[in-house]
């Protein structure tokens, strides 16, 4: 019957590949909307804007300056991100309980400064 | 060729369904965030379906003005403070006196000390804000939050947003479940990660009150920024968080706090609420 569309049996391969990919898609889907708590990456924002996003495995330290010029050391190491250091006045941020899973955020108020795991 | 097309015609829609169907189940994933530096804490505008409208800021600064009671164009004859002391003054009669919108003494001097700008307050500096008899300087920090959250549904209505809004640790989910049903909100651990998760419909609304973001350890004890009415100290109730899950954002702000300073679980039932606890070890 397909053959009269004119589906030939290399095109009923390459549907059945598709619907697996399609079930695959639709099952991935799922996942994602679910959220796994495996934290993959560190985002950084200052003032609302997107500074940089580095991977959470790969320790480094880097300095963030602060929407009025305050100064931060944000520390990624054996997959946890803190705020090693900085020069806000209430230091609420570098108090902040370590961050290692997804959705989670430590905020320094006065600089705008934002590290957030996704 | 003629009678060829339109077989092949058929064949190219099949397969080009065939491609879409695993893409469109990862569309109502997508969401945009925006941040902002409102409520003298961390705002958030998570919007699923559509990008984040300019005037949901607009309308959280409005707010923000309006309750800033540190503005010099803060005006207590405004209709919405008038509304929110009236709202204040009823949780204050239902918590007997555990909340209170009229601590900005207390809350000022302590949110200095926290900050190392002042030394410890002595208990006749804490007695005196306490006899003096003035006039209350209000401060609606434990409340405004939710309250707002609770005030901005028919704008976001109207914008037609799905999504969340965070101001600190209050928490709405707004919109159609049809966009998305439902909201995974982490509660975290004191000590970092991820202690638990609860999932919210739109129109349900979280807040937590806890001791682990806003303190500062002194000589073994730690001061935060939940001040206990009847004491003018911060609360020392063995509660290092709660969190409280209510149909009002407003109500819920309000719970976090009664209940971090006495946690007698009793408010709960009257307002519909329910709560998450961490105690101290």
């Amino acid at each position: 019957m397909l053959k009269r569309i004119g589906f030939t049996r290399n095109d009923l391969i390459l549907v059945a590949a598709l619907l697996v990919f399609a079930a695959f898609g639709a099952w991935r889907g799922v996942n994602i909307g679910v959220s796994s708590a495996v934290a993959e990456k560190v985002i950084i924002r200052v003032n609302g804007e997107v500074l940089t996003e580095l991977p959470l495995d790969e320790d480094r330290e880097l300095g963030v300056t602060g929407y009025d010029g305050g100064f931060n050391v944000v520390t990624i190491t054996n997959r946890e991100v803190y705020i090693r250091e900085a020069d806000c006045p209430d230091l609420l941020c570098v108090k902040h309980a370590p961050a290692s899973e997804r959705g989670e955020l430590i905020v320094c108020l006065p600089h705008r400064i934002a590290v957030e795991l996704e | 060729m003629k009678n060829r097309l339109p077989l092949l015609t058929v064949k190219a829609v099949i397969l080009v369904l065939l491609l879409i169907l695993p893409l469109s189940s990862c569309v109502s994933a997508k969401y945009t965030k925006e941040y902002y530096d409102l409520f003298d804490t961390y705002t958030s505008v998570v919007s699923y379906g559509m990008p984040v409208s300019a005037a949901i800021y607009a309308e959280l600064k409005y707010y923000h003005d309006l309750f800033d009671v540190y503005s010099e164009n803060f005006d207590p004859d405004a209709p919405e403070v008038r509304e929110l002391l009236r709202v204040c003054e009823k949780y204050t009669a239902d918590s007997d006196g555990v909340f209170s919108a009229a601590l900005g003494d207390y809350t000022a001097m302590w949110k200095q000390f926290i900050a190392a700008e002042r030394p410890l307050p002595t208990e006749s500096e804490v007695s005196a804000v306490k006899l003096s008899g003035t006039q209350p300087k209000y401060d609606f920090g434990a409340v405004a939050k939710g309250y707002t959250l609770d005030r901005m549904v028919p704008v976001l209505d109207e914008l037609g947003f799905s999504g969340t809004i965070s101001i600190g640790g209050s928490v709405r989910a707004y919109g159609s479940p049809k966009i998305k049903s439902t909201y995974v909100i982490g509660i975290a651990d004191p000590g970092g990660g991820i202690r638990d998760t609860m999932e919210i419909a739109p129109g349900q609304a979280v807040a937590t009150s806890g001791n682990y973001e806003r303190y500062r350890d002194y000589e073994g004890t730690r001061y935060h920024h939940i001040i206990d009415p009847r004491t003018g100290y911060p609360a020392q109730s063995g509660v290092v968080g709660v969190t409280i899950l209510c149909d009002s954002a407003a109500d819920a702000d309000f719970l976090s706090t009664a209940e971090f300073i006495e946690p007698s679980g009793r408010l709960l039932e009257m307002y519909n609420a329910e709560a998450y606890w961490i105690y101290e070890e």
